[in-house]
């Protein structure tokens, strides 16, 4: 328990984040010593670092692919959209015009039939119901007449 | 941080590229050599480089400027690197080691060994396969325990980077350390028959 204590202590001491005790300093050599094998031989293994404009290319390449397309100066939005890629914006745009033109002819042609029922009753004592439907024209309201007798 | 980087970071903020830029000139070697020494692939590293600027340039305005930019920029790479890792389901950090050094056991390298190693204490010349040894047991190593030894003996972070970096406590970087580098001298030991 103490000697790993003390092996700590030795090991701060070794790298700077502790004082050295007189009694720990074997030990603190020795931390050295490895410390400075492992760093001769991890940085014996590192390779000379390829440049930076290199690296540094293909940081803004990478910037670049991943902002949003902006319009070119002089130009409008719209004339840089298509300049860069015309079938991939017009063939889209015109698909989905043509879906709003078949869409909007197919609802003249089905108007959507209302099932709304308007009601409007008043106190009689007695007379005859009238229903007025015209069953070959499903579009057509149907009206129920209330007819008071006398 | 300093007051130029101060300023630097205060202009990549507000958006000014040529500003991110001097910085990342600055840090880039590190921050490449980092997640080189992770990955073991150069065009890996590369990559992943790239992405962590990217990464950082798209989060820069919202940095607190709480810790160093470099820490929060090796943050941003480790956690790019994990990422990549996760979705390529490598289970572990530098999955696929290559042992450069097989092919040549000749030749030398100075640097200061322990008295426990050598006779010199001051300086000695050791095999490139001594240092194939240690880079191997390196690679032996539990991934957070190569990670943290990396991050101190390559990087030369303090504890304080380090628990920034990593997102964990000083007190377990000061744990996890101790663990690695007694785990090192196991692995030289055990199999590659070193003292250290």
């Amino acid at each position: 328990m103490f000697e790993k204590q003390r092996l700590k202590r030795a090991m701060k001491a070794a790298d700077g984040e502790a004082p050295v005790k007189g009694a720990d300093r074997a030990e603190v050599e020795r931390v050295k010593a490895m410390s400075d094998l492992v760093k001769t031989a991890a940085r014996a293994d590192l390779q000379e670092v390829p440049p930076f404009d290199a690296m540094w290319s293909g940081v803004e390449r990478q910037l670049n692919q991943a902002r949003p397309p902006l319009a070119e100066e002089g130009e409008g939005w719209w004339q840089t959209l298509l300049g860069r890629n015309p079938i991939g914006v017009l063939a889209p745009a015109g698909a989905m015009l043509l879906a709003m033109v078949l869409g909007a002819l197919w609802f003249l042609q089905h108007p959507v039939a209302s099932n709304q029922c308007f009601v409007d009753s008043y106190d009689v004592e007695s007379g005859a119901v009238l229903i007025d439907q015209d069953f070959d024209d499903p579009q057509r309201p149907t009206v129920i007449w209330y007819v008071e007798e006398g | 941080m300093d007051g130029l980087e101060r300023d630097l970071v205060l202009a990549a903020k507000s958006g000014d590229r040529s500003a991110f830029k001097t910085l990342a000139e600055t840090y880039y070697p590190r921050l490449f050599r980092m997640l080189l020494s992770m990955t073991r692939d150069e065009d890996v590293a590369m990559d992943l480089t790239q992405d962590t600027f990217v990464k950082a340039i798209q989060a820069i305005e919202g940095f607190q400027m709480s810790s160093s930019f470099y820490t929060w920029l090796f943050r941003i790479g480790r956690n790019t690197a994990l990422d990549r890792f996760r979705r390529n389901k490598t289970a572990g950090i530098h999955h696929e080691y290559k042992d450069q050094l097989a092919h040549g056991g000749e030749g030398t390298v100075d640097f200061p060994v322990s008295p426990s190693y050598s006779g010199d204490p001051l300086k000695q010349v050791v095999s490139r396969e001594a240092l194939g040894k240690v880079r191997q047991a390196l690679d032996e190593l539990k991934p957070d325990h190569r990670e943290i030894i990396l991050l101190r003996e390559v990087e030369e972070l303090t504890y304080e980077e380090i628990a920034e970096v990593v997102g964990i406590k000083v007190g377990t970087v000061m744990s996890r350390l101790f663990a690695a580098r007694r785990n090192l001298r196991e692995v030289l030991r055990e199999r590659h028959g070193m003292s250290a």
